[in-house]
């Protein structure tokens, strides 16, 4: 079993100086939870965590995608990651949390918003932490997941958020996230 | 470069001749020697004319054009850091070199070619008898002058204060590499001071270095007497050559290269060169590959005549060569040629001078800094060097720096002034609200409608700041009229009005090609052939007028020519030909429906495709431009009379003028540009026809429909028409029909990017933000019709289909 420290907000700082000298090829991973299963995403990329607001419509998209929101002076468009990942819809409520992320294109770098349940923690992953993702068969593509990590008895798949959210069209990952839980589930 | 050859204006001459003054000292001081070089001859040209001894004429102008191109050129690859290509450059060096020596010649036709020019241009001016000159001033500073603190170059710079001056270094001193002192001076200078001046003058310039230097200065007609002893002294050691040396024209096309040649000869002994020109065709007839240059060689060294042979072996077959030994004995009369030909050199200018120091220089590279002093530099005071440096490196960095604008000072005041009172009114409203009780509410309002207006004020001012004077588009019209009616045998004269009307600077860069494109169009197919113009009653010069003025929100340009208009007839018949139309709706159609069709993609009533235009691709991609910034263009004509174009642009992309309209819950922004008129529609007065399409009867047209929900999949409050509104809106010339819930406000909306960070939207241009802090989508006309399926060739079919009256619009 790896040893993975999870750590608070405020002793991550700490640990950004420290990484320079000892842990140079350590990574901070936010994660978030959907339908109960814990995602996690490199915090280099987030930009911001905000409440939940009601996005102005776009006509003709597809159903995941919310909406655009005014960040600023920015319209920056809202995914919903439970849809994309073939998860039921929910109402959202007062809780619930959009994470601003900044992916990286070839063109520069968009401002994304994903629509997540709920913000769980950040936690300092090394590579080695990491295991592959699994071979789910040739009919799904495992290019969106970076790997996956066991803390403490629990799954986290951590997502390759730059290749999830630069499609000009959002990836269907239900079957991802369906054959990843039968995985786990085994 | 508004020079007429009709009418010079010595202020623009001075001009031109300070900017190509200040190139070349700014190349010069950089070390772009091409730049410099290349700038010198056409100063030098441009001195002449301005001291009033050449007419300018057309080709000459042609060529400062040229010149102008080549130098942009040249400064861009210098900016790339790359090797310029000196090609280019070179050929127009020679032409200018050409002209710089035949001119003056055919000027002064009846003159004697040997007489020195100095004196011809002096005879106008009251001779100070005092005053003499031309000077020949021979200096030979000692080793020991630059230790002392003198330096030669500044004697040479203030030589050049006084007058013009020809410098030819004499370099034959300069001793071995290994031998060479580098604090020592080994240069001599021969010096050739062009205007008249006391010699008391001169002899102040070398006051302080008289006593350590060999130092002649004689009239220059007197100056046989010191080339007798330096010639002299230089044939006691060695015998004089005289060489006559004619290439053959094709000599550079075998590969051959004089200057070759010529530097194998210098490494035999003291050689000085005199190119001859006489026979440099004229400026259209010059083959840039030819050589057309003779030189006149005299050489002082201790060699044998097989040497020399074998310096010209390659090109003797080809050219007309002789070599002769002069005797010792006639060295006099060789020197005295020589200085004849010194003071012809005059005429011949740089083109001997260049060559002497070009040999010079590959003769030896410590003399390069001297080089530049082998120029005929004019009495150019210090002062304008001086700011025309600065000039040029301004002039640099703007170039380098695209993406920065200027802004006026007055501007960024008027910014300053405005930000100061929105922080009075802040802190006004500030402490309003510390212990607000409600007999200060009227405070509250006046407070907040000043912050209204502080805020609409600093938003303009803001826009201002992007704004710049047309002039930056208009300012290569007058080149381009210049060129093309030249090239087009044709006289025009371009008019400019209004071009300090500020536009945008987002729409001033896409508005340029469109008015390229429609001026050319003006010129080539609007404006008759001279003669032609002549038989129909019109001045010979056509005129062409671009007019600029600002018109509500908008920018208004006209292109408008006194030409033969457009011919109805003719494009009648093209469209019909083309099936844009029918033949028998033709009579019926309006003036403004016909000229609309010229904008038709592949629409071209021109006879031939010419290299100008006529490939009817041109208007197509005008109008789809203009459109792309919001913007419309039409046109009208008289035939004979000629034709006006008129475009009009909003001020500015960032801002746009909106409706606000909502369909169910979503607020929706219509450009206000693009809608004709709303109104309460009736369900009666929509039919469906073939094809799925509604239309709706608008007083005696049939205008399409478009539900907006529909189209976007959401739903709408009204369920049927006769809760619901009409948006009539105008899309290329076609009206169309947005069916909408409610309209709401007018206001000012700033464009936001939905492409920045999602993707285009079929239908929508952009997103805003309303004053609630929601966003807003802003619909895109164009994109809503194809969306809906409607295109052109339907709606004609409607209307034709409708057939209950004739044919109100094609597009």
């Amino acid at each position: 079993m790896q040893t993975v420290t999870a750590t608070s907000a405020d002793s991550s700082e700490n640990m950004a100086d420290g990484s320079i000298t000892t842990m140079d090829d350590s990574n901070q991973y936010l994660t978030f939870i959907m339908a109960n299963e814990e995602y996690g995403v490199d915090i280099l990329c987030v930009q911001e965590i905000r409440g939940w607001e009601s996005a102005t419509p776009i006509p003709n998209a597809p159903p995941n995608i919310k909406g655009v929101i005014n960040l600023r002076g920015t319209i920056v468009p809202i995914v919903d990651l439970r849809q994309c990942f073939g998860m039921e819809a929910i109402e959202y409520t007062s809780v619930t949390v959009v994470i601003v992320l900044k992916v990286k294109t070839e063109k520069g770098s968009r401002v994304v918003g994903i629509v997540v349940d709920a913000v769980s923690d950040v936690y300092n992953l090394t590579p080695e932490d990491m295991k592959a993702p699994p071979d789910l068969g040739d009919s799904v593509s495992t290019d969106y997941i970076r790997g996956l990590v066991n803390v403490e008895e629990k799954m986290v798949i951590l997502l390759e958020i730059d290749k999830l959210l630069n499609m000009d069209e959002l990836p269907d990952l239900s079957e991802v996230s369906s054959k990843l839980m039968e995985v786990a589930g085994q | 470069m508004e020079l007429d050859p009709s009418a010079v204006d010595s202020e623009t001459i001075n001009t031109i001749f300070r900017a190509a003054h200040s190139i070349k000292g700014g190349s010069a001081t950089f070390g772009f020697s091409i730049v410099a070089d290349f700038t010198h001859v056409l100063e030098t040209l441009l001195d002449e004319i301005r001291s009033d001894i050449r007419v300018i004429r057309r080709d000459d102008v042609d060529l400062f054009l040229q010149s102008v191109d080549c130098l942009r050129e040249l400064l861009s690859a210098l900016q790339q850091e790359s090797t310029p290509d000196s090609a280019e450059s070179n050929r127009l060096r020679e032409s200018f070199e050409a002209i710089l020596a035949i001119d003056p010649q055919a000027a002064s036709a009846g003159d004697n070619a040997i007489e020195p020019d100095p004196t011809i241009e002096q005879q106008p001016d009251p001779v100070d008898s005092s005053i003499d000159g031309p000077w020949h001033i021979h200096f030979c500073p000692g080793p020991d002058i630059l230790r002392t603190g003198n330096e030669p170059l500044r004697i040479l710079r203030e030589l050049e204060e006084l007058g013009r001056i020809t410098v030819t270094p004499i370099v034959d001193q300069i001793p071995d590499y290994s031998a060479l002192d580098p604090e020592a001076c080994y240069i001599g200078f021969d010096i050739i001071f062009r205007d008249r001046i006391a010699k008391d003058r001169l002899d102040e310039v070398f006051e302080w270095v008289v006593d350590e230097s060999d130092l002649s200065i004689v009239l220059a007609c007197h100056k046989s007497d010191i080339d007798n002893t330096s010639v002299a002294a230089q044939s006691a050691a060695g015998d004089a050559w005289k060489i006559y040396f004619k290439p053959c024209e094709d000599v550079l096309r075998t590969g051959n290269e004089p200057l070759r040649i010529f530097r194998e000869l210098v490494e035999l002994g003291n050689l000085s060169v005199v190119a001859s020109v006489a026979d440099l065709p004229g400026w259209s007839a010059l083959n840039p590959e030819s050589c057309y240059l003779r030189w006149d060689l005299d050489l002082v060294a201790e060699t044998e005549k097989s040497k020399i042979d074998e310096a010209f072996e390659w090109v003797v077959d080809e050219s007309e060569l002789s070599i002769q030994q002069e005797e010792s004995a006639s060295a006099d009369s060789v020197s005295t040629e020589t200085s004849n030909q010194m003071v012809d050199q005059m005429d011949d200018a740089t083109a001997s001078s260049k060559l002497a120091a070009s040999v010079a220089v590959s003769e030896n590279a410590a003399v390069t800094p001297e080089a530049e002093n082998v120029i005929s530099a004019p009495p150019a005071a210090n002062a304008p060097v001086a700011s025309a440096e600065t000039k040029a490196v301004a002039k640099k960095q703007s170039a380098t720096e695209t993406t920065s604008i200027r802004v006026g000072i007055d501007k960024v005041d008027t910014l300053i002034n405005m930000v100061g009172e929105l922080v009075i009114t802040q802190s006004m409203l500030g402490q309003l609200g510390d212990d607000f009780e409600m007999e200060y509410l009227p405070k509250l309002r006046e407070g907040l409608s000043q912050l209204e207006q502080n805020t609409r004020e600093l938003q303009e001012s803001v826009m201002r700041i992007r704004m710049l004077p047309i002039s930056f588009a208009f300012s290569r019209f007058p080149r381009m009229v210049r060129d093309l009616s030249q090239r087009l045998d044709k006289k025009i004269e371009l008019k400019l009005i209004g071009e300090q009307t500020e536009l945008d600077k987002t729409v001033m860069e896409k508005i340029g090609d469109p008015l390229v494109h429609l001026v050319r169009n003006a010129l080539d197919h609007g404006i008759e052939q001279p003669d032609e113009r002549v038989q129909s009653g019109k001045s010979e010069t056509g005129l062409i007028t671009l007019n600029a003025y600002h018109q509500g929100g908008n920018v208004v340009i006209e292109i408008t020519d006194d030409g033969k208009g457009l011919d109805r007839d003719r494009i009648v018949k093209k469209a019909v030909e083309s099936g844009l139309v029918q033949a028998s709706d033709a009579p019926s159609l309006s003036n403004e429906q016909i000229y609309d069709m010229i904008f038709q993609p592949g629409f071209s009533t021109a006879q031939e495709v010419s290299d100008v235009s006529g490939r009817g691709v041109g208007m197509d991609v005008v109008r789809r431009n203009i459109q792309a910034l919001n913007g419309s263009v039409e046109i009208s004509s008289t035939s004979g009379k000629g034709s006006r174009i008129t475009i009009r642009l909003p001020l500015t992309l960032a801002i746009l003028d909106g409706q606000l309209v909502r369909v169910g819950s979503h607020t929706y922004i219509f450009p206000l540009v693009s809608i004709v008129e709303s109104l309460q529609s009736k369900d009666e007065r929509v039919s469906r026809v073939a094809g799925g399409c509604d239309v709706f009867k608008l007083r005696d047209e049939y205008v399409p429909i478009i539900r907006l929900h529909e189209l976007f999949n959401i739903s709408a409050d009204a369920k049927s028409l006769d809760d619901a509104l009409v948006v009539v809106v105008e899309y290329e010339g076609e009206k169309v029909g947005v069916v909408v819930d409610d309209l709401q406000a007018q206001q000012q909306v700033v464009i936001k990017s939905l492409e920045q960070n999602y993707q285009r939207v079929e239908g929508v241009s952009g997103a805003t933000i309303l004053g609630d802090g929601t966003v807003a989508l802003i619909l895109d006309i164009p994109g809503l019709v194809k969306l809906a399926g409607i295109n052109h060739q339907q709606t004609n079919v409607i209307s034709l289909a409708g057939s209950h009256q004739p044919l109100q619009s094609i597009a």
